[in-house]
C-alpha cells in the first residue's frame, strides 16, 4: 500500500520508525473516507484541522473527493454542492449541539438536492455525544458514525503526541480517567506496530492504572504471537504529577523558549511578521503572522531546538559561515565539472539559506524576549527557590508582581514553584498570598486556588515530599553548567535537571533500586519493573544481525504532559551512545502556561 | 489373503464390501419394519417404527438415533402427526416428513430445532411419497400429493416450497416412478407415466425424455435413481430390464436384463461421485460406476457393461422380509444389516494396484519387498532393486501411503505403511516424508472417529472432501467435546479456531445440564477454560440465558475478559449495579457512562443515587457530566453529599453568571452559607468582603458612570485614583486593610498614567516609599518621562541603582556605577544590557570584571 509519502521522512529517522504510526492513521483515515462515496464536505473540530494536517495532506484529501472545509460553528454551513457531509470532532458534548443545528439547517433545504450526513469521532465514539445526537433528533439523519481512531501523532523522529491537551485537567481536577484509557489504548497500537514491550516501568499515581488497563486490553485481544520481537525494549510511564516541579521552570533551550514565548502548536508557531518581512521575497503587507513549521525537516532547526539558547548565537553564526565559505566555492570552481558540482548543490545551500533567515528572524525575537526585565527577574526568582533559597517567606519579586497585577500566569507560575520547592507554604504566607492575589485580581479565584491545591500546585505545608532531599540525592541543581557544551541534562534549565528526566536516567544508569528512598517521598506509586513477555532475543545478542540497534530503547510516556526542555534533556540522553535510546510519547506537549491556564478561572 | 477377501471382479473393475462394524452396537432392531435413513459423511442411523404398518393403534413410535457402529445416541418419542419419512441432511440433523407435508428438523439428540411445512395443498390432499435430496444448495426435498402433483423445496434452510409442472397425460393412478435430478441452478423432478419420462420443472414446463437407443419395448417404468452427482441415470422396466445411462438421456450405457419383473425395493448408484466430480464434465471412464438393486436377502451390483455380482443378505431371525437397508454415499454405499454396517465401493486403483494377485505395479513390489525385508529374506533387495533401476521407487511408496489411507482395517493400513516408510528411507524427498506425515495423522484421526463408541464411518476420501475442520465441527455437534479437542490438540491446530473453540462449544452445552448446581458448572467451566486463550464467556453466558440460567450467567460474566462485553450482558440481565461496577473496573469510561445512564433510566433516583455514591469514579464521571449537562442534578448531589465547598463554587459559578446585582448578592450569599457550614474561615471572611466590595462597587455604579462590578478591588482603586476620586479610595483602602506597598504602587501608577508628574514627585516625598524608588523610574520611563527619573534616581538604594539605570538605558551611568562600586552581579547586568552600539562600554565593564575576579 503506497500511503506513505515524501512529506514525512524525517519520521523515519529515529530509532524506532515512528512514520509507520502516521502511515497507520493515514490509512485508517482514507478508508474512512472511502465509506462515502462522492463529493465531500469536512465539517471540522477546529482544534483538529491542524491535527490531520500531520497525517493527511489537503491534496491527498482532494484525491478522496474533499472538496471543502468549513469550521464547525453553530450556525448555518456555507451552501455546497456536496454529497456528503462529514463532521470530524472530537467528542466534546456541545459540539453535538453545533452539528444537530447545522443538519437542521441544512435539511431545511438549499436546494442542491438531499446530502447524507457522517460523523468521524476522534479519537473514539462516545456514548455521551451519541446520547446527545439521540436527544436533538439527528442521530437518525446520520449514515455513517464512525470513530477514527487517531490514538498518537507522530510529532516528529522521537516523539508521539496524544495531542489531548485537557488530559492533566481531566484526571486532577474532574478525576475522569478517560485520558488514561486513551493511554493504555495508544500503548496498545504502540505494541501492535512494535512489539510488546518487554518490561514496563512507572511512576506516579497513574501509571499503576494506566499499566493494568494496558495488560487487560491486550489480554482481550486474546491471541498474539509473541514471537515477533519489539523494537522498544522498555516503558516508562510518568504522570506529571508526580514532577510538577519541572513543566514550572523556564525552558531555555532554543525550542522550549519559542514554545514559551509564541506557543508551539502541532510542530508549528506563528510569529510577528515584521521580523520576517526582509527574507521573505514577497512583499506584500499583510499583518498576518508567519506561521513556521518547527521540526526535524529542518537540518538548521533540528541542530538548534535542543541547545540551550546561549548556545544558539554561535551556532547561528558558524552556520551562516558555513554556507557563505559553500557560496565561495565558486570562485575556487574551475573546471566545468567542478562548476556542475557547485551548481547541483545550489538548491540545497539556496533552502539552507532560507532557513537560515528563518532561524536568526526567530532567535531574534527569542533575544527580545530572555532580554526582558521581567524575564530576567522571573528567571532569577525560579533560581533561588529552585536552590533552596528564600522560599519560606513571601517573595518580594512574587509581591511586587501582585501589586503591579502582572499577567496571572507568571504570577501563579512563580508561586506554585516556591510553595513545590518549600515542601508546601505556611499557612500564613499561603493566606496572605491569596488575600493579595485576590485583591488583585479578583474573588473568582477562589476557586483557582482550590483547583491548585486539588492538583498538588499548592498546598499549606506539611506532606512527604521533600524538595531539598530530592535536589541533593538527585543532583536536581548542577552547578557552573557549560551551555555550549552540555555536559548534563541540566543546561535545558541553565542549572536545574528536570526531576522527570534525571529519574529516566537513573533507571538506565544504575537503576532505580539506588533510589529507592527517594522515590518513596515522590508523590504515587513506584512501578519498579513489571515483566510483560520473555526476555528479548535482541538482548541476547543477535548483535551480527543489526549492531545499529543494539542499544536498548525506552519509550517514556509523559501522562499529563511534556515539555520541549524534557524532550530536549531526553534526546542528549540518547546522544550519549551509552546504550540507551529514548521515545518520547505524551498526552500533549506542554510548558507552565499551558499547564496553569486551564485551572484558573476564566474571566 | 484377506486383503482381497471381499473383493468381488465387477468387469474390468473390482467391487469390495468392507465390513465396518460387526456386530452392532444394538441389542436387537428389527429394521423389516421400520422406516430407516443414514447419513452420508459418517453413517448415522436413524430408525423408526413404521406408523402405516403398526395400523394405528394409538402406541406413537420412538424414534432411535444411533452411530455408524449402532451405539444409541438418543432416542425421542414421535408425538406430532403421522410419519411419513425420515432423512438426514448435510448438516446431520434429522428431517422428519408428516402426512400432511409438515417437515420437522431435529439434531442427533432429538432435541427439536424448527419446522416448516410444504404448503397448503399437501395439508389437504396428502403427502404420498417423497424424496431428500442433495445439492449444491444444500440438502432439499420433494414430495408428491395426493393429487400427483410434486412440490420441492431446494434448501431445507430457506424452506422456499415451488410447485412443478404437472405430469402430463396423467390420469386416475400415479406416476409410475419418480425419482429428483439435482442440477447446479435448479433440481427438476423426473416423473415416468407409464412408459414416458417427463422432466418437471418449476416454471411449469415439462419435457419429455427419451431413453436412447432403447432396445426393450416397457409398458413402464416402474423404478428409477440417479446417482449422487446427478450424472447418471437408471431405469427399471416393468419387465426387470434396466436402462442405464448419462442423465441427460443422451447416452446409454447399457441394458440389462434382470430376469425379475417386481418393484425393487432399493434402486441406487454405487459410485465415486468425489472423484468423478474432480475430474471435469463427464469425461470419466465409467467403470467406477454399478447400479445397486435391493431385494430382500440379494443385493444385485451391474456394472456399465453388464458385469454383476449378487450378493446375498443374511437374512435374520423370522423375518421373511429383507432386513437390510442401504443407502447410497458419496464414494460407495451403505448396507446396514441387523448384525453389520457395510460399505460397498469400488476397489480404490492403488490398492488394487497393490493386493491384485499378480501385480507387479510399483506399490505391489515395494509391498513385497517389504514383507520380505521382514522374514529376513534377501528377495527384499531383489525387488528393490528393480523398483530403484526402473525409477519407481518413489511412485511405489506414494501408492502404498494412498493405499494406507482408503484402507478401512488399521491392520493393512500399517502394514502399507510400513511398506512406505521401508520404501521412504531409500528415496529421501521431502514431499514424500509430508504426505506420509499427513497420511498418518488423518488415519489416527479417522480411526480415532471410526471406533465403536464414536462412531463415525467416514472414508478418507470423504473426509478430504468434508476438510478436518468439518469433521470436528460434527464431532462438536455429537458433543464429543474430548475427542475433537485431542484431535485439534494432535494437529497443532490455532486454539482460537480448536480448543478454544471447542472448549465453547462444550461450555455451552455444559450450562444446559440442570440436575447440577450453578457453582459447580461455573468452576467446572472456568477449571477447564482457564488456561484457554480467546474464549468468549459473554457467548457462554448468552447460552446460559437462553437456557433461563440468569444466577449462572451472571457468575459466567465474572470471567469474561472483554468488559465491553460482560457490561453489555449484565445490563441486558437488569445487573445494572453489577454491569456499572464492571465498567468501572475496566477503567473504561465512555463503558462507565453508558453503564450510569442505563442504571439512571432503569432506577429511581434515590436508589440511583445510592448506586452510584458507591463507585466514586463513576459518581465523580456523572459529576463531569452534571457539571456540562444538568447543573441542577450537579448541586443535588453535592447536597446529598455534604459537599458544601464544591456547592459554594457552583453558586459563585452562578453569580459570576448573572448580571442582576440582587440575585448576584442572593448567591454569594448562598456561598457563603455553605462555606461556613463546611468550616472554611478563609473562604468565609473573603466571601464576605467580596459581599462588602460588591456593595462599594454598586454603589459607586450608581454615582458614577463607569462599572466596576465586574473588577477586583484593585481594579477599583484603580479606576477611582485614575478618575481622581482619592478620597472614596482612600476609604476603601481602609475598609479593605489594603497592604502599603500596594497603596503605593496603585498611588504611583495612577499618577504616572495621568501623567500627574508633580503630584508624583510630592507623593515620593511624603513618606518613605516602601517599595522603594526604583517603582518611581519604572513609571516615569513607562510614560515616556525619562526627563522625571533623576528626581528619583538618587533615591534609589545604592545595591539597585545600577538596574535602575539601566532600566532607563542609560548604559553608560550604569557602567561607571558599576565599575565604581565594584559589584561583579550589576557589571554582569550591565554586560547584558551592552549591545553592539556598546562597545567600547563593554570593554572597559569586562576589563573591570576581570580585575575584580582576579582578587
Amino acid at each position: 500500500m503506497a500511503v506513505g509519502n515524501h512529506n514525512a521522512v524525517h519520521l523515519n529517522t529515529g530509532c524506532v520508525n515512528l512514520g509507520l504510526v502516521r502511515e497507520d492513521s493515514r490509512r485508517e483515515l482514507l478508508h474512512l473516507l472511502d465509506k462515502c462515496a462522492g463529493s465531500k464536505a469536512l465539517v471540522w473540530d477546529p482544534e483538529l484541522t491542524e491535527q490531520f494536517g500531520l497525517i493527511a495532506e489537503y491534496s491527498l484529501l482532494k484525491e478522496y473527493e474533499v472538496d471543502r472545509m468549513f469550521p464547525l460553528r453553530p450556525s448555518r454551513l456555507p451552501k455546497s454542492t456536496v454529497q456528503h457531509i462529514i463532521f470530524v470532532t472530537r467528542p466534546i458534548l456541545s459540539f453535538m449541539d453545533h452539528i444537530a443545528v447545522n443538519i437542521k439547517k441544512e435539511e431545511e433545504g438549499d436546494g442542491f438536492g438531499r446530502k447524507e450526513y457522517h460523523i468521524f469521532f476522534v479519537p473514539w465514539k462516545s456514548f455521551l455525544c451519541i446520547q446527545k445526537l439521540e436527544e436533538l433528533g439527528v442521530y437518525g439523519e446520520l449514515t455513517n458514525v464512525e470513530e477514527y481512531r487517531l490514538d498518537v501523532i507522530a510529532l516528529d523522529h522521537d516523539v508521539l503526541s496524544m495531542e489531548n491537551h485537557s488530559a492533566f485537567y481531566d484526571l486532577n481536577i474532574d478525576e475522569d480517567g478517560t485520558a488514561l484509557h486513551l493511554v493504555a489504548k495508544s500503548i496498545i497500537t504502540i505494541q501492535k506496530q512494535f512489539g510488546v514491550i518487554p518490561v514496563v516501568y512507572g511512576k506516579g499515581a497513574c501509571s499503576k492504572q494506566v499499566c493494568s488497563m494496558m495488560q487487560k486490553m491486550w489480554d482481550e485481544l486474546g491471541d498474539h504471537s509473541e514471537e515477533e520481537h519489539s523494537q522498544i525494549d522498555r516503558l516508562l510511564i510518568f504522570d506529571r504529577s508526580a514532577d510538577l516541579v519541572t513543566p514550572l521552570v523556564t525552558q531555555l533551550t532554543y525550542e522550549g523558549l519559542i514554545d514559551e514565548a509564541y506557543g508551539i502548536n502541532n510542530t508549528a508557531a506563528s510569529f510577528p511578521p515584521d521580523n520576517f518581512s526582509k527574507t521573505s521575497k514577497s512583499d506584500d503587507l499583510t499583518t498576518e503572522k508567519k506561521k513556521v513549521v518547527l521540526s526535524s525537516k529542518d537540518e538548521l532547526f533540528s541542530q538548534l531546538r535542543d541547545c540551550n539558547f546561549n548556545a544558539v548565537g554561535p551556532n547561528l553564526k558558524k552556520q551562516a559561515k558555513i554556507i557563505s565559505e559553500k557560496y565561495e566555492e565558486r570562485h575556487s570552481a574551475k573546471t566545468v565539472g567542478e562548476m556542475k558540482t557547485f551548481v547541483s548543490h545550489l538548491p540545497q545551500m539556496q533552502l539552507a539559506k532560507a532557513s537560515l533567515a528563518v532561524q536568526t528572524s526567530i532567535a531574534e525575537l527569542i533575544k527580545e524576549f530572555t532580554d526582558a526585565d521581567a524575564f530576567m527577574e522571573t528567571l532569577s526568582t525560579e533560581q533561588e527557590f529552585l536552590n533552596g533559597v528564600n522560599t519560606d517567606k513571601v517573595h518580594p519579586y512574587i509581591e511586587e508582581c501582585l501589586f503591579q497585577k502582572k499577567p496571572v500566569v507568571q504570577v501563579l507560575r512563580l508561586l506554585c514553584l516556591q510553595c513545590l520547592t518549600n515542601n508546601g507554604l505556611k499557612p500564613k504566607v499561603l493566606e496572605y498570598y491569596k488575600r493579595e492575589f485576590i485583591q488583585s485580581y479578583g474573588y473568582k479565584h477562589l476557586i483557582t486556588f482550590h483547583k491548585l491545591e486539588k492538583c498538588g500546585l499548592l498546598r499549606p505545608s506539611g506532606n512527604s515530599w521533600n524538595y531539598n532531599t530530592i535536589r541533593k540525592s538527585l543532583r536536581l541543581w548542577v552547578e557552573d553548567i557549560n551551555e555550549k557544551d552540555p555536559q548534563d541534562i541540566a543546561y535545558v534549565h541553565s542549572g536545574y535537571a528536570p526531576l522527570s528526566v534525571r529519574l529516566v536516567q537513573i533507571l538506565s544508569h544504575p537503576g532505580w533500586r539506588s533510589i529507592e528512598e527517594v522515590l518513596r517521598i515522590i508523590p504515587g506509586p513506584t512501578i519498579p519493573g513489571i515483566q510483560q513477555v520473555k526476555p528479548q532475543k535482541k538482548w541476547q545478542g543477535s548483535l551480527s544481525s543489526d549492531s545499529s540497534s543494539s542499544s536498548i530503547v525506552t519509550l517514556v510516556f509523559f501522562v499529563g504532559g511534556v515539555t520541549y526542555a524534557e524532550i530536549s534533556a531526553l534526546r542528549y540522553l540518547s546522544s550519549l551512545k551509552d546504550g540507551h535510546e529514548y521515545v518520547v510519547a505524551t498526552t500533549s506537549i506542554i510548558n507552565g502556561n499551558k499547564l496553569l491556564k486551564p485551572l484558573i478561572e476564566a474571566d | 489373503m484377506s486383503e482381497t477377501l471381499e473383493w468381488n471382479p465387477l468387469g474390468e473393475n473390482t467391487i469390495r464390501k468392507c465390513c465396518l462394524y460387526n456386530p452392532m452396537g444394538w441389542n436387537s432392531v428389527d429394521l423389516s419394519k421400520n422406516m430407516t435413513c443414514i447419513s452420508k459423511y459418517g453413517g448415522l442411523i436413524a430408525t423408526v417404527q413404521d406408523e402405516s404398518d403398526t395400523s394405528r393403534s394409538g402406541k406413537r413410535p420412538d424414534v432411535y438415533v444411533y452411530n455408524a457402529a449402532g451405539r444409541e445416541i438418543s432416542v425421542f418419542k414421535w408425538n406430532s402427526g403421522i410419519l411419513l419419512g425420515i432423512a438426514w441432511t448435510h448438516s446431520d440433523e434429522l428431517l422428519c416428513l408428516q402426512e400432511d407435508g409438515q417437515v420437522l428438523l431435529y439434531n442427533i439428540f432429538g432435541i427439536f430445532q424448527r419446522t416448516f411445512t410444504m404448503g397448503m395443498e399437501c395439508r389437504e390432499n396428502k403427502v404420498l411419497e417423497y424424496e431428500v435430496f442433495t445439492s449444491q444448495h444444500g440438502t432439499g426435498i420433494a414430495v408428491m400429493n395426493g393429487l400427483y402433483r410434486f412440490l420441492i423445496v431446494s434448501n431445507i434452510d430457506e424452506p422456499k416450497v415451488r410447485m412443478l409442472a404437472d405430469v402430463p397425460g396423467l390420469k386416475r393412478t400415479p406416476p409410475s416412478s419418480w425419482c429428483v435430478l439435482s442440477g447446479p441452478r435448479s433440481s427438476k423432478v423426473l416423473a415416468a407415466n407409464d412408459n414416458d419420462i417427463y422432466l418437471l420443472d418449476y416454471g411449469g414446463q415439462s419435457f419429455q425424455q427419451t431413453p436412447a437407443a432403447l432396445n426393450s419395448t416397457p409398458l413402464s417404468y416402474i423404478a428409477m435413481s440417479v446417482s449422487v452427482d446427478g450424472k447418471h441415470i437408471v431405469l427399471f422396466t416393468d419387465a426387470g430390464v434396466l436402462w442405464m445411462g448419462s442423465s441427460d438421456f443422451q447416452e446409454k450405457y447399457c441394458e440389462f436384463n434382470t430376469a425379475n419383473g417386481s418393484r425393487p425395493k432399493q434402486l441406487m448408484w454405487c459410485c465415486d461421485s468425489i472423484a468423478s466430480n474432480s475430474i471435469a464434465n463427464g469425461l470419466m471412464p465409467k467403470n467406477n460406476i454399478a447400479v445397486v438393486i435391493y431385494r430382500p436377502k440379494t443385493i444385485l451390483v451391474v456394472g456399465p457393461s453388464k458385469d454383476w455380482v449378487k450378493y446375498t443378505v443374511e437374512e435374520d431371525f423370522k423375518s421373511q422380509l429383507g432386513s437390510a437397508v442401504l443407502c447410497p454415499d458419496v464414494d460407495g454405499v451403505h448396507i446396514v444389516t441387523a448384525n453389520k454396517h457395510e460399505f460397498l465401493q469400488h476397489v480404490p486403483e492403488s490398492v488394487q494396484g497393490i493386493f491384485k494377485v499378480g501385480s507387479m505395479l510399483p506399490g505391489a513390489l515395494l509391498n513385497d519387498a517389504a514383507k520380505e525385508y521382514s522374514h529376513k529374506s534377501e528377495k527384499a533387495d531383489e525387488y528393490l532393486r528393480m523398483l530403484i533401476e526402473k525409477q519407481q521407487l518413489e511412485k511405489a511408496v506414494e501408492q502404498c501411503i494412498h493405499a494406507a489411507s482408503v484402507e478401512f482395517q488399521p491392520r493393512i493400513q500399517k502394514l502399507l505403511l510400513q511398506a512406505a516408510s521401508f520404501g521412504k528411507s531409500f528415496v529421501p524427498s521431502p514431499t514424500l516424508t509430508e504426505l506420509f506425515v499427513t497420511t498418518c495423522q488423518a488415519l489416527r484421526v479417522l480411526n480415532a472417529v471410526r471406533d465403536f463408541d464414536t462412531g463415525v464411518a467416514l472414508s478418507s476420501a470423504q473426509l478430504k472432501h468434508l476438510t478436518m475442520d468439518c469433521l470436528i465441527d460434527r464431532l462438536v455437534l455429537r458433543r464429543q467435546f474430548h475427542l475433537a479437542y485431542q484431535i485439534c490438540d494432535y494437529l497443532k491446530i490455532p486454539s482460537d479456531q480448536g480448543s478454544s473453540r471447542i472448549l465453547s462449544h462444550w461450555a455451552c452445552y455444559k450450562v444446559q445440564q440442570t440436575e447440577v448446581s450453578d457453582d459447580s458448572i461455573a468452576n467446572a467451566i472456568r477449571g477447564k477454560l482457564k488456561s484457554a486463550v480467546g474464549v468468549s464467556y459473554a457467548s457462554i453466558a448468552e447460552k446460559s440465558v437462553e437456557c433461563g440460567k440468569k444466577e449462572l450467567a451472571i457468575k459466567l460474566l465474572e470471567f469474561e475478559p472483554r468488559a465491553s462485553e460482560q457490561v453489555r450482558l449484565l445490563s441486558k440481565l437488569g445487573k445494572h449495579t453489577l454491569a456499572l461496577e464492571k465498567a468501572v473496573l475496566s477503567g473504561n469510561t465512555d463503558l462507565t457512562h453508558s453503564a450510569i445512564a442505563r442504571l439512571r433510566e432503569r432506577t429511581n433516583l434515590a436508589d440511583f443515587l445510592c448506586a452510584i455514591r458507591q463507585h466514586p469514579v463513576a459518581y465523580k464521571l456523572h459529576l463531569k457530566y452534571c457539571r456540562q449537562q444538568n447543573e441542577r442534578m450537579l448541586k443535588d448531589l453535592h447536597e446529598q453529599e455534604d459537599n458544601f465547598i464544591e456547592l459554594a463554587h457552583c453558586y459563585i459559578h452562578d453569580s459570576f453568571g448573572t448580571f442582576r446585582p440582587e440575585e448576584r448578592v442572593m448567591l454569594l450569599h448562598s456561598a457563603l452559607d455553605n462555606f461556613s457550614k463546611a468550616r472554611d474561615e478563609y473562604c468565609t471572611k473573603a466571601t464576605e468582603e467580596q459581599l462588602q466590595l460588591l456593595h462599594e462597587q454598586t454603589n459607586l455604579e450608581q454615582d458614577t458612570e463607569s462599572s466596576y462590578v465586574e473588577g477586583s478591588l484593585h481594579d477599583t482603586l484603580h479606576s477611582l485614583l485614575t478618575s481622581n476620586q482619592i478620597k472614596k479610595a482612600e476609604q476603601l483602602r481602609k475598609q479593605f486593610k489594603v497592604n502599603d506597598k500596594r497603596w503605593w504602587w496603585l498611588r504611583i501608577t495612577a499618577l504616572g498614567e495621568q501623567r500627574n508628574f508633580a503630584e508624583l514627585e510630592s507623593f515620593s516625598r511624603s513618606k518613605k516609599s516602601p517599595i522603594g524608588y526604583i517603582p518611581f523610574v519604572e513609571v516615569c520611563m513607562n510614560n515616556h518621562a525619562s526627563e522625571e527619573v533623576p528626581k528619583y534616581i538618587s533615591k534609589v538604594t545604592q545595591d539597585k541603582r545600577v538596574s535602575a539605570l539601566l532600566k532607563t538605558g542609560n548604559v553608560k551611568y550604569a557602567a561607571d556605577l558599576a565599575i565604581q562600586t565594584k559589584n561583579l552581579s550589576d557589571l554582569d547586568m550591565v554586560l547584558k544590557k551592552c549591545g553592539p552600539e556598546h562597545r567600547a562600554i563593554a570593554e572597559l565593564v569586562r576589563n573591570a570584571m576581570v580585575q575584580y575576579q582576579r582578587r
